[in-house]
C-alpha cells in the first residue's frame, strides 16, 4: 500500500536524515518511475529514477510545503525526461515503441508495445495509467502520492483506459486469448 | 465501467491481463546511494568564521593607555604620557583620543600621522609633542623639522620651535620659533649714513618746524638684513603740506607727560 509520507518525515529527509529519505524513496519511487516511463523507454526510466532522487536529496531543503512533495518529484521527473529527450533526439528517437533489445521474451515485447501505446496518450492519462497498470497502484494510492483529487484520478483512469482500448483494438481480445 | 480500474474492487479480466503483462516493468530499484550531505550548520559556521576574520583584519586595534612607548614600524617611536589613550589605526597612523604623546619619526614626509578629534597631525620629518584634552582641544609643539596640522581642508605648517593650538573651531596662528641669538660680529665696513641736508621747505603756520633728521649712526650690532646706506629722507606732501617718515612732533607729543 503506497501512502503519502507525513510532513515530519519529509522535513527529516530535508534535514539530511538518510532513513527518512529511504522511506521517501520507497513510497514515491513507483510514482516517479511511472512518470518517467510515460516518457522514456524502460531501461532509461529506471536509471533516471535514481537521478531524480539524487536531485531531490540535494534540493529537498528548498521545498517549503511538504504537502506538495509528490507534485514536486513529478516535476523533477518530467524535467529529467525532457532533458534526456532533448539530448538524444538527434540520434536516438524515443518513444518509438520498439522493444528493449536487452529482452527477448515475447511477453515483454508485447508489454513494450502496450507501453508505447500508452505513451501516445495525453500526458494526464498516460501517467495515471502507468501508475495503475505497471506499478499496480490503486486509484486512491495514486491520488495520495500525486496530490490529485481521487475523482480526477478516477476520470483520468477511465478516459485513458477507453482511449487505450481503442488504440490497441483489444476490446475483448486479451480475454479471448486466455 | 469497472470499479476494479480505480480501487481494485471486484474483477476485470481485461485489466488484470494488462496488469500481468505490464507488471514486469514495475520499478523495483533500491534507493540510490546518497552522497554525504554537508550538515546545514557547516555553511553557517564557515560564514561566521569568515566574517570574524574580516572583522579582525578591518577592526581598528584596541586602545592603549599611557605611559608607554610604542614603536612605529621602523620609522620611529611614539611615547605616550600618563593619562593618555591612543591606538594604532594603521601601520603608521595613530589616533590620540586624549592625553599627550611625543613622537620622533625618521621617515619621508606624510608617512606618519596622528589623528585627533578635530585635526590630523602630519609628520613632515620631525619630532613633536602633541597634547589633546577629552574635547579634542590641543596644542602641537614642534621640536625638530616641521609638522602639518590639517583639518582635512587646510593645512598649517608649523616649523621647528613653533607651536600651534587648535580646537573644534580651527587652528590658531602658529607661534613663530624663537630666534636664536646671533654672535656679535663687527661688520667689516661699518655702514654709515651720510648726513642729510634737508632742503628748505615752506612750513605752514600751524605746522611745527621740521626737525632735521637724526644723523646717521654707526650700527652697533649686526642686523639680520644686510645694512644699506640710508637714503636721504624725502619729504612728501601731506595735508599740512609736508610729511616726514619720522615725525619728531609726534614723538614729542607722545613722550610728553600728561
Amino acid at each position: 500500500m503506497v501512502r503519502a509520507l507525513s510532513p515530519d518525515l519529509i522535513r527529516a529527509a530535508a534535514r539530511g536524515d538518510p532513513r527518512a529519505f529511504t522511506e521517501l524513496h520507497r513510497r514515491y519511487a513507483p510514482m516517479v518511475h511511472a512518470v518517467l516511463l510515460s516518457h522514456l523507454p524502460p531501461f532509461d526510466a529506471e536509471d533516471q529514477v535514481q537521478e531524480v532522487f539524487l536531485i531531490a536529496w540535494k534540493k529537498l531543503g528548498q521545498l517549503d510545503d511538504a504537502s506538495v512533495i509528490g507534485a514536486w518529484l513529478s516535476t523533477i521527473a518530467r524535467h529529467r525526461a525532457a532533458d534526456l529527450y532533448r539530448r538524444r533526439r538527434p540520434t536516438e528517437p524515443l518513444g518509438d515503441g520498439l522493444p528493449d533489445p536487452r529482452v527477448s521474451s515475447s511477453d515483454v515485447a508485447e508489454a513494450h508495445n502496450v507501453l508505447a501505446t500508452i505513451r501516445s496518450l495525453p500526458e494526464a492519462y498516460r501517467e495515471t495509467l502507468v501508475m495503475r497498470l505497471v506499478e499496480g497502484m490503486s486509484g486512491r494510492e495514486i491520488a495520495d502520492v500525486t496530490g490529485l483529487e481521487p475523482g480526477s484520478v478516477r476520470i483520468n483512469l477511465h478516459r485513458g483506459m477507453k482511449l487505450l482500448r481503442e488504440k490497441l483494438g483489444i476490446e475483448g481480445k486479451l480475454v479471448a486469448c486466455e | 465501467v469497472s470499479d476494479y480500474l480505480f480501487d481494485k474492487a471486484g474483477r476485470d479480466p481485461e485489466i488484470e491481463q494488462l496488469e500481468a503483462l505490464l507488471s514486469p516493468l514495475a520499478y523495483r530499484g533500491a534507493a540510490p546511494a546518497l552522497p554525504r550531505r554537508r550538515p546545514l550548520w557547516v555553511p553557517v559556521v564557515l560564514a561566521a568564521a569568515a566574517a570574524a576574520m574580516i572583522a579582525v583584519l578591518l577592526w581598528p586595534r584596541s586602545w592603549m593607555e599611557g605611559p608607554r612607548v610604542v614603536r612605529v614600524t621602523d620609522i620611529g617611536t611614539v611615547a605616550l604620557g600618563p593619562d593618555t589613550r591612543a591606538r594604532m589605526i594603521g601601520r603608521e597612523q595613530v589616533e590620540l583620543d586624549h592625553g599627550r604623546l611625543s613622537a620622533r619619526i625618521s621617515a619621508p614626509p606624510r608617512r606618519f600621522s596622528v589623528k585627533t578629534r578635530h585635526f590630523t597631525v602630519i609628520d613632515l620629518g620631525c619630532a613633536f609633542e602633541l597634547e589633546v584634552d577629552r574635547e579634542g582641544r590641543g596644542k602641537l609643539v614642534v621640536t625638530e623639522g616641521s609638522v602639518a596640522l590639517s583639518d582635512g581642508v587646510r593645512e598649517t605648517v608649523v616649523p621647528a620651535g613653533g607651536a600651534c593650538a587648535f580646537d573644534e573651531h580651527g587652528a590658531g596662528a602658529p607661534s613663530l620659533p624663537q630666534a636664536k641669538p646671533q654672535p656679535l660680529v663687527e661688520p667689516k665696513t661699518p655702514a654709515t649714513i651720510a648726513p642729510v641736508q634737508p632742503k628748505p621747505v615752506s612750513i605752514p603756520e600751524r605746522a611745527a618746524p621740521a626737525k632735521r633728521p637724526a644723523p646717521a649712526k654707526k650700527l652697533a650690532a649686526p642686523v639680520r638684513r644686510p645694512a644699506k646706506k640710508a637714503a636721504p629722507v624725502k619729504p612728501a606732501a601731506t595735508d599740512h603740506g609736508i610729511h616726514l617718515e619720522h615725525d619728531p612732533l609726534r614723538d614729542l607729543r607722545d613722550s610728553a607727560p600728561r
